[in-house]
């Protein structure tokens, strides 16, 4: 995985629990609850936004260093495609 | 073909204690033994066809199993050879030393229940004085036999002020787990006052997300999720899934098969029977409610669990009593229904 990848979400956030985010696959029905940090990078994970774009952003955001956040990141993105919570895509999808 | 991976085992309707709201309204009896229609030959070979099909968990239930001992203690010596876990639902009232032994043995998971802290209360409700020094007896010796061993909770109008302390007494004796259910308005409790208002599910769903905090993993509930999961995900836990309906059948006191014990209530439910046909070609056909549930999907739920974003989680939660309820298998389960009629069904879940 590179940061020049784009993440696009294969869910829909629902809604907000006191401790999570709620988000349902578009196609198998499974929900997903994610915490605080795992919602600040779904929000661009829309197929437009790079892996590196998205770090620059939460960086921005939240003002912290991109290299701490890179990793952080990446591992996050590793593990929600395995789940099937977002798809990588090589280039920026077209709306 | 899909795996029958579940057996529930009705062995009797015979039970000598006389619950309020025994939903399979079991008949009293003070008689041991010989009252069921099954025998082990019919139980073995329905058992080892239903192994051939994946069959991985048995729950052997009543009226009350042990009414016929040994015939339990052949079937749950079977199970452990072959390998199949073993649960057995009993009142508790009917288990001796030897039993226990036989029990941690076999591996056993026994699940009885206990309604109060209190004796009076909980002999009035079960219908025969002694029950609760009985099932308290039992549970201290499955206990000291390493019998992994479940304590039940039925709450209704009465008893609910009174979960907290009886949570504490039933984990006190040192049950692994005890699970909490409000009393369900089916079989004898049908029309029973006591069933818990819609409203106060909300009170004990409350209290019970309190309680997690002192007995986390070991405290569970029949409550629908989506009373528990509004307190936060990390309760999630205390709310048992679904029903595995795709991969269960139950086999009834006189053979017949169904779902589970809903067939004693509904005859348009039933099968087949292992008397006259194999278990093996039951499961094979697509008769009776079978294909219909197999091909069941959340999406196809009628009101608000086809709403719901757990609605693949909970998949309506009990067919049965889904069934028994609206005579079909796509309507709501009838709590989360009533509570989102009442306009307490959380908003933050529909999608």
């Amino acid at each position: 995985m590179s940061e020049r990848c784009f993440p696009s979400l294969n869910a829909r956030y629902i809604n907000q629990l006191p401790d999570g985010f709620i988000y349902l696959h578009k196609t198998t029905g499974m929900v997903f609850i994610v915490n605080v940090s795992a919602h600040s990078v779904l929000q661009y994970c829309d197929g437009k936004h790079s892996l590196k774009l998205i770090v620059e952003l939460l960086s921005e955001k939240f003002e912290v260093g991109k290299s701490e956040l890179l990793n952080d990141v990446m591992d996050f993105v590793r593990e929600a495609e395995k789940s099937n919570l977002i798809i990588l895509l090589d280039q920026e999808k077209q709306a | 073909m899909h795996k029958l991976r579940s057996l529930y085992v009705h062995i009797s309707n015979f039970c000598n204690l006389r619950c309020k709201h025994c939903w399979v309204n079991s008949v009293y009896t003070s008689h041991l033994s010989g009252l069921t229609s099954l025998n082990f030959e019919v139980l073995q070979k329905a058992i080892e066809e239903a192994y051939d099909l994946g069959l991985e968990d048995v729950l052997i239930a009543g009226g009350e199993p042990l009414m016929e001992r040994n015939l339990i203690i052949r079937i749950i010596r079977l199970l452990n050879r072959m390998g199949v876990n073993s649960r057995l639902e009993t009142n508790g009232t009917l288990v001796d030393e030897e039993l226990a032994r036989s029990f941690s043995k076999y591996d056993v998971h026994v699940s009885m229940s206990l309604d109060s802290a209190h004796s009076t209360f909980f002999d009035s409700f079960r219908g025969v004085a002694g029950t609760f020094d009985a099932v308290v007896k039992t549970t201290k010796l499955l206990t000291k036999h390493s019998v992994p061993t479940r304590l039940v909770m039925v709450v209704t109008k009465s008893n609910l002020k009174d979960v907290e302390e009886s949570v504490d007494f039933m984990f006190d004796l040192g049950v692994n787990s005890v699970r909490i259910n409000p009393v369900h308005a089916v079989g004898r409790a049908k029309n029973f006052s006591e069933v818990v208002d819609t409203k106060d599910l909300k009170v004990l769903a409350d209290k019970l997300v309190m309680l997690y905090e002192e007995y986390p993993t070991r405290l569970i509930t029949s409550l629908p999720l989506c009373l528990i999961i509004t307190h936060g995900s990390k309760y999630a836990r205390l709310a048992e899934g679904h029903c595995n309906y795709k991969e269960l059948l139950g086999i009834l006191p006189n053979g017949e098969v169904s779902l589970c014990a809903v067939g004693l209530h509904s005859s348009e439910l039933l099968l087949g029977n292992i008397f006259r046909e194999s278990l093996k070609n039951i499961w094979a056909s697509s008769r009776g409610f079978l294909g219909e549930l197999r091909s069941l999907a959340p999406e196809d739920f009628s009101g608000v669990c086809g709403r719901c974003v757990f609605r693949h989680y909970c998949a309506n939660k009990c067919p049965a009593e889904v069934y028994l309820t609206h005579r079909t298998f796509k309507a709501s389960y009838p709590i989360c229904q009533s509570l989102y009629d009442a306009g307490l069904f959380p908003q933050t879940l529909l999608l």
